[in-house]
């Protein structure tokens, strides 16, 4: 192999500039890792793919007559509220969901949990929701971008994402987003 | 008690690791205490016993079910099957890395055993680097990941394991590949060592090389493993979906396999030294990647887990000092290595080095196809995924140059072949490739990219039958075969053949499958028939059952070919410990290929339409076989050391 090259009469090791490219490679490398970790704690509750865009079609049935979720929210403005009993947030949104849950349809998705768990769940804090999907597997929610339980979305009558909200929402968020389903 | 117990013994394994690390250094004259070898190693040895003992007792946990635990309580049931509780115990993210521990642990224990055959000053350095990595995992454990947390009050029963991960191929995927991955970390303590010593040599290749070609052997099983369960079991109708995860796990593997060929370079003709130590860095170092990418959730994936910022950031802080030190190192070491020994292209070790380039170039295209939706992310703010095409189109280019290439480095000599030589026996090889291809391409046509992938593996079949008739030649008559010959081959050539066959079986499997596979999608009611590839399928009825752990919906097929005719179930089960639903596809072997048929949910509900997705996989067995002869190459190889240890052991 070549070791040397030859500028404006100098010679220069090859091996010696090179030796130094994977450290350099991998620092690059480790910036972009570490930037994602930052953005995903800071940016995420308003960057989703979804938005704008339609719900996408789940595999996801409803407890009480194994319903597909797409066809049940269809032409329906709705807020879908992903949650779970083991979820501890959950149970702080749960007051929020519950306040609001007259003036807007509420629907839930069950994720990773068990019917036991989540009536037992539902009959200690009450339940907010209109009806409850389950994803008990947690491999239909991939297809939401899921990032961690509670996320919600709110959607429109066309079905398109308006805003998804990673994390438990407070009133005054609720508030704020949730009108605009009804444009 | 126990649990507290086992937790206890992670953390003073912990505590000594870290005495070890500060005792080895002399802080006066800051060079390693290597009088101190004795006491480190005893040190060493009982850290070791105490990680397996806590192991062992999260596994005992969950034996007994006890739901005190919360890690049990999340992922174990009382009414599932032993093997299925053994294999929560690492089914989940806080035991997965206790399991990683002990396997680093057992590794570390053959270490010691064989410690012997090891110079003092190396071995002392290698305990240092071990040292180091297991710091990095038992803090990971205990400060971020504790198996052992108690839950009060205590739940009468368990929350179950996830429905998918309840089948004996996934019992087995995870440990096969972590004993793959964790392999990597003594050869990369290896190379540490070698490079602190300044020196390496054909001696120190020669004993890294049982270590590399084990984490091979055990790569290769588990990723064949989780892409036969992901077949069957997931319903998806294919073997491979480029999933980060799945690229993760196939970019150690790409380098580890560059790295057995690199070493054995440096074994025989002490060439590509500093080349094959920037491999072993780079194979664990993406083990790391691979860690990180799955344990912080920041890629989406069917492997996902609850994503969880401070685990992060804590794995991320250990790849980057290990990596970055290690590649440091590395750099301001080289010039003490560096070799400047020719190679000559016409050589083994030419065509070695060439293989390399291209398997390392295909790892690379991989990274950067699995790292770009950050990339973007981080630029433009955009989320995008990179998916299956792209993947396709630029590892197909690469790996393909590879495998012809190793055909013919498989006929070279080492040091240097006469170029003519060459010439006058790859001429016939090209002659016989042709001649096959034709026949085959007026028999079935197809597309291009059957044509090579089919070209490829005949031409490394090719390519061993003439080295093994090579062997067998009387040299000096030059025109008889002497089949007696046969046995005077080493076992590692035997299994070098055997590894490369099984390579070529499985890009056979691969072109065939992928090239004439036929699918069917559609909603369909009962009584309908549906036609696919030479088979015609009748939807006939739905069986209903339930039992002790699950209920299930079972549509029966009546499948109709050619020559004969058989009855097709695929089952949706729903788990009710659970309520989790799982599907179980209907598959019907047929020699290699396969027929596979997936049966959705009812929809609407109470319609009597259902989802129906058949799949024809011609030849696709092929790809799982040829993976399973690559890795018992690998054993026969791994076994002719032994064997050639234990001759000269007896003399």
């Amino acid at each position: 192999m070549v070791d040397y090259i030859l500028l404006k009469n100098q010679k220069i090791n090859i091996m010696k500039l090179l030796k130094y490219t994977p450290l350099i490679l991998f620092f690059i490398v480790s910036i972009f890792l570490y930037n994602k970790i930052k953005f995903q704690k800071e940016l995420e509750p308003i960057s989703s793919a979804l938005i704008q865009k339609n719900f996408p079609k789940l595999e996801m049935y409803s407890f009480k007559n194994n319903q597909n979720i797409n066809e049940y929210i269809e032409n329906r403005p709705v807020v879908i509220n992903i949650f779970a009993s083991w979820c501890a947030p959950c149970r702080i949104e749960h007051e929020v969901l519950t306040n609001f849950s007259k003036d807007y349809e509420i629907v839930g998705i069950a994720y990773k949990d068990s019917e036991e768990n989540i009536k037992k769940f539902l009959k200690e804090l009450g339940n907010p929701y209109k009806n409850i999907f389950y994803d008990f597997s947690g491999k239909e929610s991939i297809h939401l971008g899921l990032y961690g339980v509670p996320e919600t979305f709110f959607v429109n009558k066309e079905n398109k994402v308006i805003y998804k909200h990673v994390g438990p929402i407070n009133n005054e968020d609720f508030q704020n987003i949730a009108p605009m389903i009804f444009k | 008690m126990l649990s507290e117990l086992a937790h206890i013994f992670l953390i003073i394994s912990f505590l000594l690791f870290f005495l070890q690390l500060v005792i080895s250094v002399d802080y006066n004259t800051l060079s390693f205490r290597y009088s101190l070898f004795e006491p480190i190693k005893r040190l060493t040895f009982f850290s070791f016993i105490l990680i397996v003992f806590s192991f062992s007792i999260l596994i005992l946990n969950y034996v007994q079910s006890d739901f005190s635990i919360l890690n049990v309580y999340n992922n174990s049931h009382t009414n599932k099957p032993l093997i299925y509780k053994i294999s929560g115990s690492w089914g989940n993210h806080e035991g997965s890395l206790l399991m990683w521990l002990s396997i680093l642990s057992i590794y570390g224990l053959v270490f010691l055993s064989l410690i012997k055959k090891v110079p003092k000053e190396f071995s002392f350095k290698v305990l240092v680097t071990l040292a180091i990595v297991n710091l990095g995992f038992i803090g990971f454990t205990i400060f971020t990941s504790n198996p052992f947390l108690r839950t009060f009050p205590v739940p009468d029963e368990g929350l179950g394991l996830n429905p998918v991960l309840q089948d004996p191929g996934l019992a087995f995927h995870p440990p096969l590949l972590y004993l793959g991955y964790v392999g990597l970390t003594i050869p990369f303590s290896y190379s540490i060592a070698a490079l602190l010593q300044g020196k390496v040599s054909a001696s120190w290749a020669k004993l890294v090389r049982p270590w590399i070609l084990t984490s091979w052997i055990f790569l290769t099983l588990g990723i064949t493993l989780g892409s036969w369960w992901a077949y069957y079991e997931l319903g998806w109708g294919g073997w491979w979906f480029w999933d980060p995860v799945e690229n993760v796990s196939l970019l150690p593997w790409l380098l580890t396999t560059a790295l057995l060929h690199s070493v054995r370079v440096t074994e025989k003709r002490d060439r590509l030294k500093s080349w094959t130590i920037l491999l072993c860095i780079l194979s664990f170092s993406l083990t790391l990647l691979g860690t990180f990418i799955v344990r912080s959730g920041l890629l989406t994936s069917v492997h996902a887990f609850a994503s969880d910022p401070a685990r992060g950031i804590f794995i991320l802080s250990f790849l980057v000092i290990i990596t970055a030190g290690s590649l440091l190192l590395y750099a301001i070491k080289l010039d003490k290595l560096e070799d400047k020994k020719n190679i000559y292209l016409a050589s083994r070790e030419g065509g070695l080095l060439l293989n390399n380039i291209f398997l390392c170039a295909s790892a690379s295209t991989i990274l950067l196809g699995t790292l770009w939706p950050l990339i973007i992310e981080a630029v433009s703010g955009n989320d995008i995924s990179v998916g299956a095409p792209y993947f396709k189109i630029v590892f197909l280019p690469l790996i393909l140059p590879a495998v012809f290439l190793s055909g013919i480095s498989i006929n070279l000599n080492w040091k240097k072949t006469n170029i003519e030589h060459i010439y006058e026996k790859f001429w016939k090889f090209v002659v016989v490739l042709i001649f096959i291809i034709s026949i085959y391409y007026l028999i079935y046509g197809g597309p291009l990219i059957i044509i090579l992938g089919v070209s490829a593996s005949i031409w490394l079949f090719i390519s061993i039958v003439s080295d093994i008739l090579n062997k067998l030649n009387d040299k000096s008559t030059y025109s008889t075969i002497k089949l007696n010959k046969l046995n005077k081959i080493r076992l590692s050539s035997y299994g070098m053949y055997l590894a490369h066959l099984g390579v070529g079986i499985l890009i056979l499997g691969i072109s065939l499958s992928e090239g004439m596979k036929t699918y069917y999608e559609g909603v369909n009611e009962i009584k309908s028939e549906i036609r696919v590839s030479d088979y015609t399928i009748k939807f006939n009825n739905i069986e209903k059952q339930k039992k002790e752990n699950w209920i299930s919906e079972t549509g029966v097929f009546l499948v109709k070919s050619k020559d004969n005719a058989f009855e097709m179930k695929a089952e949706r089960r729903l788990y009710l410990d659970t309520g989790m639903p799982s599907t179980e596809a209907a598959i019907k072997r047929n020699l290699a290929s396969h027929l596979y048929i997936v049966m959705g949910q009812e929809q609407p509900t109470g319609s009597g339409y259902r989802v129906i997705r058949i799949y024809y996989n011609p030849n696709i067995l092929f790809i799982w076989l040829g993976a399973v002869i690559m890795a018992l190459g690998g054993l026969l190889s791994l076994l002719d050391g032994r064997l050639h240890s234990l001759k000269k052991s007896k003399n």
